[in-house]
């Protein structure tokens, strides 16, 4: 039903993943829209570009489903901001999530191993 | 969650705004530390946050029921659609509204007659038997009474089985205006086999039925009768009532909605049946009902029965030989003589309806093409092809649910029209009606046609990105060609139940029913006492109807020739071995005069030919013809079937008559004199010199004379007996002629709309011939092609959808073959001519197109 998030390169980035790095990103604490984007695309080695605006659909169907939740603040720069929160569930998905892409990795890491070991 | 979101659109939408400005907000700090100037920060900021108006859309739709949502949008995008174009939308309503109501009239008669559940417990688990006797030609006769004594003491399968005399006469008198009663005798069981309990009172016990003082003293009332005659009395339970001139007590009154064997009988007595009666087990004039054990199917029972068959044909040889059990569901043995008839009128609704659909499905086609700078913008905004093809589904849906509104509306008005035009013959009539599960259907067929209807421009939505528009071409033509298919089928269909209903109209029945009255009346024997009286009683009867003026002759018959009851037996001619089965008749000397039957050979009876002369017997000349071949039968002798039946002399041969129905000639007939085989329930014809029914009044009167409580009923002109027997094929006739008119009326209108946009489409083209020297009648020529092309295809397809599958008529045709080549020629001409006709004009009008204003045009 929820529509598929517009990311910055459509389609290329596996469905769920951003979901996944937003709450990656809110474990340490709160953040605005702004340091969330940022956060993401600096860990990510700015491999991940991402349309800023995309995050906010994803943020509001997070917060649809109770994995984070919000309040607005004042920011650093002493402007009003929408703060975002992780709640307990969005830990345990952020968990759940994080092995079960472990695993996917691992399994797609065997399946390509030897060309990886060939190139070597 | 999402509802309290819904609900609080507007403010999450400000929210965020407000959340996206403070992002900018950040993003433009970021950018002046970094050294850029305002403007450029704040363009920076704008690319990198990428378009904020979808980002909105995503959200502001995620807070929707998005598919309800969209739908709802969709409709009213469609209803604007509509209300902008109200010729096509009434078009489209009335397509529906017609396919609607013709198939749910259709539908709830069916469903009425044939599929819903009989008014018993269980209905499932009841089984009507009968015999069929092979060796004396008898194929599916009633229930033998002996035979039941023996099935039910011996049979295991069923859980109570019952036998019913579904023809008693009684004349209710003694309250007011006299009456003849349409009562059953029946077996106790009867009662506890259908599990029906009355509503007072109680039923009678097995010891009151084999009792014959108590058999013939006591009475159940229908429901109705109570309320008619009784005014409802509550203190009817224990009330004699005079019936035939006897007291009969009332036990009980039956529920409302308890019916058997059919709705117009109002009265039950017990059946009792002297045991001398039992032994030559002859009498096959019973219905028999049986309830099923649960848990045992109607193949154990059939096979259980057919084994207790054989060995009664070994105990009985004489009578037995041959003789199998006819174990059939009570419902299918009910509507047995209908069933045909409703289901390809059925077939014919749902073609007639698919139709319908096909031409709404053509018109949407043709809108589609007209649309498609519509959509072409739509597309270039953003919708995706998705939404466009659902676009058709959003306006077949309003079409859909408008038409069948007023198609469900059209359904009620034209049942109430159509119900008692029904034949009389058709049993379940009062099972019919407008209620859930006849709803339901139609609802869902209507659901099904907007799909459907809403299919084809769909995919030429999708077509004309992918494939080009070349597709859309050819599923049109295919839509019309179906519709045309569709529509020579019916038309055929119809044609040839139109020949077979002619032919049955000019089918001799071998008698001349102008100018003849009939009437029946049943005597009353403990009045008249026993035959001798009761020929008397006759007798008078017949000499002073004759003196009424006017009256020609008259003379009485124990049924009525088309009356609708059978009264058949065997006989065996004296010296001969084959017996032969014919229709048992009992008439008085005049009747062949009165009736308009001719005399072959020999005489009539006479009044001489009483009882206490020697027999004298009448035979038709088919039976003349089986029997003697080209030898004179006069002088013969013949006797009924079974021992101790005294042989009688043939005085004459007669001429041979339908008695059964114009569509069927079963049997040939053997007449006895009233005073030689005295029956009590007779049917009296009276020639007139004038109009018949001008003189039912004096007939009336003159009867009253002898008897003031001799009830008389189904007092009817003998034409009108003759159109009764008609009135089923001239319904089914009427009908399909209807739904085939509708389907003609439909194919051209589609052809004709398909004929018109095609033209219009190659205005240019015919510009360019018109400019460059065509004749007009070259571009007619051009154009009435491309219709007559379509149509030939359709009419190809057709008939041989006609061929295939018109053979399931079957019984329903008299006298034409379904391959009957008279009938195909004249649906290929009258489709052509129509055809021709609704591409003519669109053909004409191209041809008039002035080529300077077709070339500016684009």
């Amino acid at each position: 039903m929820a529509r598929k998030i517009r990311s910055g390169n459509r389609g290329d980035m596996l469905l769920g993943t951003l979901d996944m790095l937003i709450l990656k990103t809110l474990l340490p604490g709160p953040a605005h829209g702004h340091t969330i984007a940022h956060a993401i695309e600096r860990t990510s080695d700015e491999v991940l570009q991402v349309e800023h605006g995309s995050l906010y659909p994803a943020l509001h169907r997070l917060e649809d489903q109770g994995l984070i939740a919000s309040f607005w603040g004042t920011s650093e720069n002493n402007r009003k901001a929408k703060y975002y929160r992780m709640t307990p569930g969005g830990k345990k998905h952020l968990m759940v999530e994080r092995s079960r892409w472990q695993s996917l990795v691992e399994a797609v890491a065997r399946v390509l191993g030897p060309v990886t070991e060939l190139r070597e | 969650m999402k509802w309290r979101r819904f609900r609080q659109r507007q403010r999450q939408d400000g929210e965020l705004t407000r959340e996206i400005e403070s992002y900018l907000a950040h993003e433009i700090d970021d950018n002046l530390l970094r050294g850029m100037d305002s403007d450029e920060a704040r363009h920076a900021a704008r690319r990198r946050l990428g378009n904020a108006t979808s980002v909105k859309e995503a959200v502001y739709e995620m807070n929707s029921f998005n598919p309800i949502e969209t739908l709802w949008r969709d409709v009213a995008h469609g209803l604007r659609q509509l209300r902008r174009n109200p010729g096509f939308a009434c078009a489209g309503i009335l397509i529906m509204a017609l396919g609607i109501a013709a198939t749910t009239v259709i539908f709830s008669i069916a469903y009425g007659v044939l599929l819903r559940d009989l008014p018993y417990d269980e209905p499932g688990r009841l089984v009507a038997l009968g015999s069929s006797l092979r060796e004396s030609g008898l194929q599916r006769a009633y229930a033998g009474a002996a035979d039941y004594f023996d099935w039910r003491g011996r049979q295991q399968v069923f859980e109570d089985l019952a036998l019913t005399r579904p023809v008693a006469n009684y004349n209710l008198t003694g309250i007011g205006e006299p009456e003849r009663l349409q009562g059953a005798r029946a077996t106790a069981s009867l009662f506890s086999t259908l599990r029906a309990t009355p509503l007072m009172g109680r039923t009678y016990t097995e010891e009151e039925q084999l009792d014959p003082g108590t058999a013939s003293s006591v009475a159940i009332l229908s429901y109705g009768l109570w309320q008619r005659r009784f005014g409802g009395d509550p203190a009817i339970i224990g009330r004699k009532i005079l019936l035939n001139g006897q007291p009969h007590e009332v036990l009980g009154v039956m529920p409302p909605g308890f019916q058997y064997p059919a709705r117009e009988f109002e009265l039950w007595t017990p059946l009792y049946i002297p045991p001398p009666a039992l032994k030559d087990r002859l009498d096959y004039s019973y219905l028999s009902v049986a309830r099923l054990k649960s848990g045992v199917t109607l193949d154990q029972a059939r096979a259980h029965m057919t084994v207790l068959a054989a060995n009664l044909a070994r105990e009985y040889p004489a009578t037995n030989k041959g003789a199998r059990v006819i174990v059939g569901a009570m419902l299918s043995e009910t509507t047995g003589s209908v069933r045909r008839a409703l289901w390809v009128l059925l077939a014919a609704v749902g073609i007639l309806f698919l139709a319908g659909c096909v031409n709404l499905a053509n018109l949407l086609l043709a809108r589609a093409a007209n649309r498609s700078k519509e959509f072409s913008i739509r597309a270039s905004l953003g919708a995706t092809r998705a939404r466009l093809a659902r676009q058709f589904f959003a306006e077949a849906i309003p079409l859909a649910a408008a038409g069948a509104l007023l198609g469900i509306l059209t359904a009620h008005w034209l049942l109430k029209l159509l119900i008692p035009l029904l034949p009389a013959s058709m049993p379940r009539t009062g099972e019919i009606g407008l209620d859930g599960p006849v709803l339901l259907v139609s609802v869902m067929l209507s659901a099904a046609a907007a799909f459907f209807v809403a299919l084809a421009p769909a995919a030429q939505v999708r077509g004309n990105v992918e494939r080009g528009p070349a597709s859309s071409g050819r599923v049109r033509d295919l839509l019309i060609v179906t519709e045309i298919a569709c529509t020579v089928l019916l038309l055929v269909t119809a044609g040839l139940l139109m020949r077979s209903f002619s032919h049955l109209r000019s089918t001799d029945p071998g008698f001349r029913p102008a100018q003849v009255l009939s009437l029946h009346l049943a005597v009353n024997r403990t009045k008249h006492g026993d035959d001798p009286g009761v020929a008397r009683y006759l007798t008078q009867l017949i000499e002073r109807v004759r003196a009424v003026p006017g009256v020609e002759f008259a003379g009485i018959v124990n049924r009525l020739p088309l009356g609708g009851q059978t009264q058949a037996g065997v006989i065996r001619f004296e010296g001969r071995d084959t017996p032969a089965n014919a229709d048992w008749r009992t008439v008085s000397p005049d009747y062949f005069r009165a009736m308009g039957i001719p005399l072959r050979a020999g005489r009539a009876f006479s009044e001489n030919d009483c009882a206490d002369r020697p027999g004298a017997g009448i035979i038709d000349e088919r039976l003349a013809g089986e029997a003697f071949g080209r030898e004179s039968p006069i002088g013969k002798r013949f006797r009924m079937d079974f021992s101790g039946a005294p042989w009688v002399e043939i005085v004459g041969v007669v001429g041979h008559l339908r008695d059964e129905g114009l569509d069927k000639d079963p049997r040939p007939q053997v007449y006895w004199p009233y005073q030689q085989r005295t029956q009590d329930r007779m049917a009296m014809v009276v020639r007139t010199s004038a109009d018949s029914a001008s003189l039912t009044a004096a007939v009336r009167a003159a009867i009253r004379e002898i008897d003031p409580e001799q009830p008389l009923y189904d007092v009817l002109p003998m034409t009108d007996v003759l159109e009764r027997t008609l009135h089923g094929h001239w319904l089914n006739t009427v009908l399909m002629g209807a739904f085939s008119g509708m389907a003609l009326l439909l194919a051209s209108v589609g052809l004709y709309g398909v004929i018109s946009y095609l033209t219009a489409q190659r205005r240019r083209e015919f510009g360019v011939r018109v400019a460059v020297g065509a004749q007009t009648t070259d571009v007619v020529v051009l154009v009435l092609k491309q219709g007559l092309g379509l149509a030939a295809g359709g009419l190809a397809l057709g008939l041989a959808l006609s061929a295939a599958l018109t053979r399931g008529l079957g019984a329903m045709l008299h006298g034409v073959s379904p391959f009957d080549l008279r009938t195909y020629v004249s649906v290929g001409v009258l489709l052509t001519i129509v055809v021709s006709a609704a591409s003519f004009i669109p053909a004409w009008r191209a041809s008039r197109v002035d080529p300077t204003v077709a070339l500016r045009q684009e």
